[in-house]
C-alpha cells in the first residue's frame, strides 16, 4: 500500500463488523461524541444548584440552552412550538458541532489500526504523485512501477521476459489480493459528520420530523401539499413537493458532508505540505465552518418544522 | 461513497438516543431552572415596582405633609406674633396705667407732704410771731388771732413761692 502521503478517503473505512452492521471509523467517533455528550449532560445534572449567580459547567450549560432557546424561539415566535422543537433542533446543533469538532483533535486520523479497509476508491497523496491504494490496484501499481525499474535496466529480450512475469506477477497478485482484501491499516477514528451515513441519518430525521410535526399540527390537512386535485397545477406542485424532500435529504446530507469532509482533505493537504504553522489558520477556519454547519443545519431544521405546522391559508 | 441501510439506522438510533438523555439530563432541568429563575427575577421586579411605587406615594405623602406642617407652623407662629403683639400692646398699657397710678401716688403723697410742711410751718412761723410779739409787747397773744390774722398773707407768699 502507498501510504506515504496524507490517508483520505471519501468513504468511511470500515473497522470490523458485527453481522450486517459495517462498523466504520466514523461510527466509533459518533459513539464516543454521544457518550460524551451524554456524560457532559449527566455532569451537567449532577452539578445544578438552585442560585442566582450559576458558574462553572451550570453556567456553561444554561448559557447553551439559553442560546438554543432564543435560536428555536426567533424563528418559531411561539412558545409551544418552541417547547416541543426544541430538544431535537438543540441536539442537532450539538451532535454536529461536536462531532465536527471532534474530527479537529489530534489523532482523529492519525492513529492507524488494522480494519477491513473502504470499499470504494482510496486515494493516497504522494509527494510526487498520486496513487491509487485499493489492494488489488496498489498490487498492480507496484507490479508496473517494477517493471518500467527493469526495463530501463535489462536488453531487450530480459526486458520481454520481465513484462511477462510482471504480468503473472500482477495475475497473482489481484487472486491473492483479493483473498486478503480488507486487511490494510485504517484510522481508527474520523469526523461524524465527515460519513456519508451520518449527514443521510440526519437528514432523513430532520425531513421524517417534518413531515411528522406538519401532521400532529395539521391533521391530514398538511397532505394537501402533496396531494392535491383541485387543480391540474396544484397537482403538478403536489408532486415537486414530493421530490423537494427527497432534495432536502440529500441537501442536507451532501452539505454538512461536503463541507467537513472538504475541510478534513484541505487540512490533510496543507498539514502534509507544510506540517508546522501552516495548518493552524486552517483549523480556526474549520472550527468556524465546524460551528456555522451545525448552525446552518439547525436554522433550516427549525425553519422547515415551522413551515410545515403553518397551514397555506396562513401562508 | 458507501451508502448503507444498517449504518443509517443505526445512526438514527443513535441521534434518538442522544436525543432522549440530553432532554431528560439537560434540556429539561436547565429550563425548568432557567424559567424559575426568570419568574423570581420577575416576582422580584414586580415587587420591586410595588416597593418604589410605594416609596413614591411615601415621598408623595411625607412631601404633603411636610408642606402642610410647613403651612401650619406658619400659621402658628403668625398666630403667635399676633398674640405676642397683642399681650405687648396689653402689658404696655398696664405698665403704663400702673406708672400713671404710681405717679398719682407719688403726687398726691408729695402733695400731702407739702400740705404738712406747709402746716408745719405755718405754725413754727405763728409760733414764733406769737413768742417775737408777746416779747414786744409784754402781754400774751393768742396764736389763733394771730394766724386768722396772718392767714391770708402767708397764703400769698406760698402762693408765690
Amino acid at each position: 500500500m502507498a501510504a506515504s502521503g496524507p490517508h483520505i478517503s471519501i468513504s468511511a473505512e470500515r473497522i470490523f463488523s458485527i453481522g450486517a452492521l459495517h462498523v466504520t471509523n466514523s461510527m466509533i467517533t459518533s459513539l464516543i461524541v454521544s457518550g460524551l455528550l451524554i456524560l457532559f449532560a449527566l455532569w451537567v445534572r449532577m452539578s445544578l444548584k438552585r442560585t442566582n449567580r450559576p458558574t462553572g459547567v451550570q453556567n456553561l450549560a444554561e448559557w447553551i440552552v439559553d442560546g438554543l432557546t432564543s435560536l428555536v424561539h426567533s424563528v418559531t415566535n411561539n412558545k409551544a412550538k418552541t417547547e416541543v422543537f426544541f430538544p431535537v433542533v438543540a441536539t442537532f446543533f450539538l451532535t454536529i458541532i461536536a462531532n465536527n469538532w471532534f474530527g479537529l483533535l489530534p489523532g482523529v486520523g492519525t492513529i492507524m489500526v488494522s480494519g477491513e479497509g473502504a470499499e470504494s476508491e482510496e486515494i493516497v497523496l504522494a509527494p510526487s504523485q498520486v496513487s491509487i491504494s485499493n489492494p488489488v490496484k496498489v498490487a498492480y501499481a507496484s507490479e508496473i512501477a517494477q517493471t518500467e525499474e527493469q526495463t530501463e535496466e535489462a536488453p531487450a529480450v530480459e526486458q520481454a521476459q520481465a513484462v511477462e512475469e510482471a504480468v503473472e506477477h500482477v495475475a497473482t497478485a489481484e487472486i491473492e489480493t483479493e483473498g486478503a482484501e480488507h486487511a490494510e491499516l485504517v484510522p481508527l477514528l474520523r469526523a461524524g459528520t465527515a460519513d456519508l451515513n451520518m449527514t443521510i441519518a440526519l437528514g432523513l430525521i430532520s425531513v421524517g420530523l417534518t413531515q411528522y410535526y406538519g401532521l400532529k399540527y395539521l391533521s391530514l390537512g398538511y397532505l394537501k401539499k402533496y396531494i392535491n386535485f383541485s387543480s391540474p397545477i396544484n397537482f403538478a406542485v403536489g408532486l415537486l413537493e414530493i421530490i423537494l424532500e427527497f432534495a432536502k435529504v440529500v441537501s442536507f446530507a451532501f452539505r454538512l458532508f461536503g463541507n467537513i469532509f472538504a475541510g478534513e482533505v484541505l487540512l490533510a493537504v496543507i498539514s502534509f505540505l507544510v506540517a508546522v504553522i501552516a495548518p493552524m489558520p486552517f483549523y480556526g477556519l474549520e472550527l468556524f465552518v465546524g460551528f456555522i454547519q451545525a448552525l446552518v443545519f439547525s436554522m433550516l431544521s427549525v425553519v422547515l418544522f415551522n413551515m410545515a405546522t403553518i397551514s397555506h391559508d396562513e401562508h | 461513497m458507501d451508502i448503507e441501510l444498517p449504518q443509517i439506522l443505526f445512526q438514527i438510533v443513535n441521534f434518538g438516543v442522544v436525543v432522549g438523555a440530553l432532554t431528560f439530563l439537560m434540556y429539561k432541568p436547565v429550563r425548568k431552572m432557567l424559567e424559575e429563575r426568570s419568574n423570581k427575577i420577575e416576582e422580584a421586579q414586580k415587587a420591586a415596582e410595588s416597593t418604589l411605587l410605594e416609596k413614591r406615594n411615601l415621598d408623595e405623602t411625607k412631601k404633603r405633609l411636610i408642606a402642610e406642617a410647613e403651612k401650619e407652623a406658619q400659621r402658628i407662629v403668625d398666630e403667635a406674633k399676633k398674640d405676642a403683639k397683642r399681650i405687648e400692646k396689653d402689658i404696655i398699657a398696664q405698665a403704663k396705667e400702673a406708672a400713671t397710678v404710681e405717679v398719682e401716688k407719688e403726687k398726691q403723697q408729695l402733695a400731702d407732704e407739702y400740705k404738712n410742711t406747709v402746716k408745719t410751718l405755718r405754725q413754727s412761723f405763728i409760733a414764733e410771731l406769737a413768742a417775737m410779739t408777746e416779747k414786744v409787747l409784754g402781754e400774751a397773744v393768742d396764736q389763733k388771732v394771730i394766724a386768722k390774722k396772718l392767714d391770708k398773707d402767708i397764703d400769698a407768699v406760698i402762693a408765690k413761692i
